[in-house]
């Protein structure tokens, strides 16, 4: 089986759907614990929109072990196909990350998980002060990470 | 690479760097760096039921808020803030705060005046800020909530306000709670067209209608320090369904504060300092430890 020279249409469509909102999902976020006013709502927002960019990174990650993607263009120097490749598994890595910590955390700070009005997750970690300290950090600073990583990822396809 | 084809790339650089940098100034302007505070300028008892639902109700005893929006809520700590050098709030900056805010100024004074209670267990205790209930039928209506002591009120003399010590309330708590369990009734108070939905400083009429929905028990109590509460945050908008915030902004705005806020707590048991995350200063930590 030769590789195909273009993502095929699946592929881009789970592309620009993550794009679109793992983009909003920043902003929602660094938007809900910077505003004194629209949190409520961003918060909403959030714990759903999160669980469907999971759902969806690992439907993409299928796909995409059982799909090979089109090789890198062949002049392309070796350093830049080195990080075409790393980049590409760290975001893949940080979609995943993210929303499960971002599930992990509010049981360990002794809140419920609630997706919409009257629908709970179920927790994934216990209800411990020394569990929730670093969590809401890592989520924080990992969103950073893959910020920056969306940038360059970005500068990078331009 | 010769400096020419560079030089033909140019454009296009330029192009990429300013899409990005406009994605990061974005970034930047709702996370809040860009400004000062910190903030988007976007604008200037735990129940649990079950099916896992909770409220988290942290009612106070007295019947108004201080303040009517965020932006005197943010001014009334910004004044209260003690100075580096006396310990104390700056008393020009809290004379001028008051004098801008009239509801404050009715809330100090009705600080001052009000009779202190006994107990806990005969004080009312207010959830001051407005909630909207949803029936059944999908009937919304605006309500405040409060809990109504079954022990009469008894006001402190003076002679007792001089004797009390710091934590007499939650002493005489354990004292009566060894006796018999506290009852509350929950009262919840309907509002008519034209209250103030928005504004927890203005107290509603007292001959609104109000419903009994429930009775408080409290069978134990647990200290601050070690007990389950210590592990909360009392985010006034973690409700049950059928229970929502209201407009009132200052619901967003707690529980806006209450997050960071109950995060550097938790920070400081995670790290060992559960004294100081139980409201100890480090000073008085250290001096008092067994």
């Amino acid at each position: 089986m030769t590789a195909p020279a273009h993502f095929n249409l699946t592929a881009r469509v789970l592309h620009w759907c993550m794009a679109v909102m793992i983009l909003a999902m920043l902003f929602v976020g660094v938007g809900m614990v910077a505003s004194i006013s629209e949190r409520p709502w961003l918060v909403d927002l959030h714990r759903p929109l999160g669980i469907a960019i999971l759902l969806l990174a690992v439907a993409r990650l299928v796909y995409r072990l059982r799909n090979p993607p089109p090789p890198l263009p062949a002049d392309l120097p070796r350093w830049q196909a080195f990080a075409a490749t790393a980049s590409h598994w760290l975001l893949y890595a940080l979609m995943l990350a993210m929303p499960l910590i971002g599930w992990s955390m509010p049981p360990p700070g002794g809140y419920p998980i609630v997706l919409w009005e009257g629908m709970h997750l179920p927790p994934i970690a216990p209800h411990d002060p020394t569990v929730y300290t670093w969590l809401p950090s890592a989520h924080t600073w990992l969103a950073r990470v893959l910020f920056a990583a969306i940038l360059l990822h970005l500068a990078a396809a331009l | 690479m010769p400096a020419s084809a560079w030089h033909s790339r140019l454009p296009a650089l330029a192009a990429i760097a300013l899409i990005v940098s406009a994605f990061a100034l974005a970034f930047a302007w709702t996370a809040g760096f860009l400004s000062p505070l910190k903030l988007t300028p976007a604008q200037a008892l735990g129940r649990v039921s079950d099916d896992g639902q909770e409220w988290r109700m942290a009612m106070n005893s007295f019947p108004f808020f201080a303040v009517s929006s965020i932006e005197a809520f943010h001014e009334q700590v910004m004044a209260s803030t003690p100075l580096p050098d006396t310990g104390k709030p700056d008393p020009e900056r809290m004379k001028a705060f008051l004098a801008r805010h009239p509801e404050a100024a009715r809330f100090a004074e009705w600080a001052k005046t009000a009779p202190w209670p006994t107990s806990f267990a005969n004080t009312t205790h207010n959830g001051i800020n407005t909630s909207r209930f949803t029936s059944h039928d999908g009937d919304k209506r605006h309500v405040r909530c409060s809990m109504q002591p079954q022990a009469p009120f008894v006001a402190m003399t003076p002679q007792q306000r001089k004797d009390a010590s710091e934590d007499f309330l939650s002493q005489d708590l354990v004292d009566r709670l060894a006796k018999a369990p506290l009852r509350w009734d929950m009262l919840v108070t309907l509002a008519e067209p034209g209250d103030s939905i928005t504004d927890p400083s203005q107290e509603w009429p007292a001959d609104r209608q109000q419903v009994n929905v429930d009775r408080v028990v409290i069978e134990n109590a647990q200290p601050q320090a070690t007990g389950p509460c210590r592990d909360l945050n009392f985010d006034p908008l973690l409700l049950p369904a059928g229970v929502d915030g209201s407009e009132d902004p200052i619901l967003a705005a707690r529980s806006a504060v209450y997050s960071p806020s109950f995060n550097r707590r938790q920070s400081e048991l995670g790290h060992g300092r559960a004294a100081e995350a139980a409201g100890a200063t480090p000073a008085a930590a250290t001096g008092n430890t067994p």
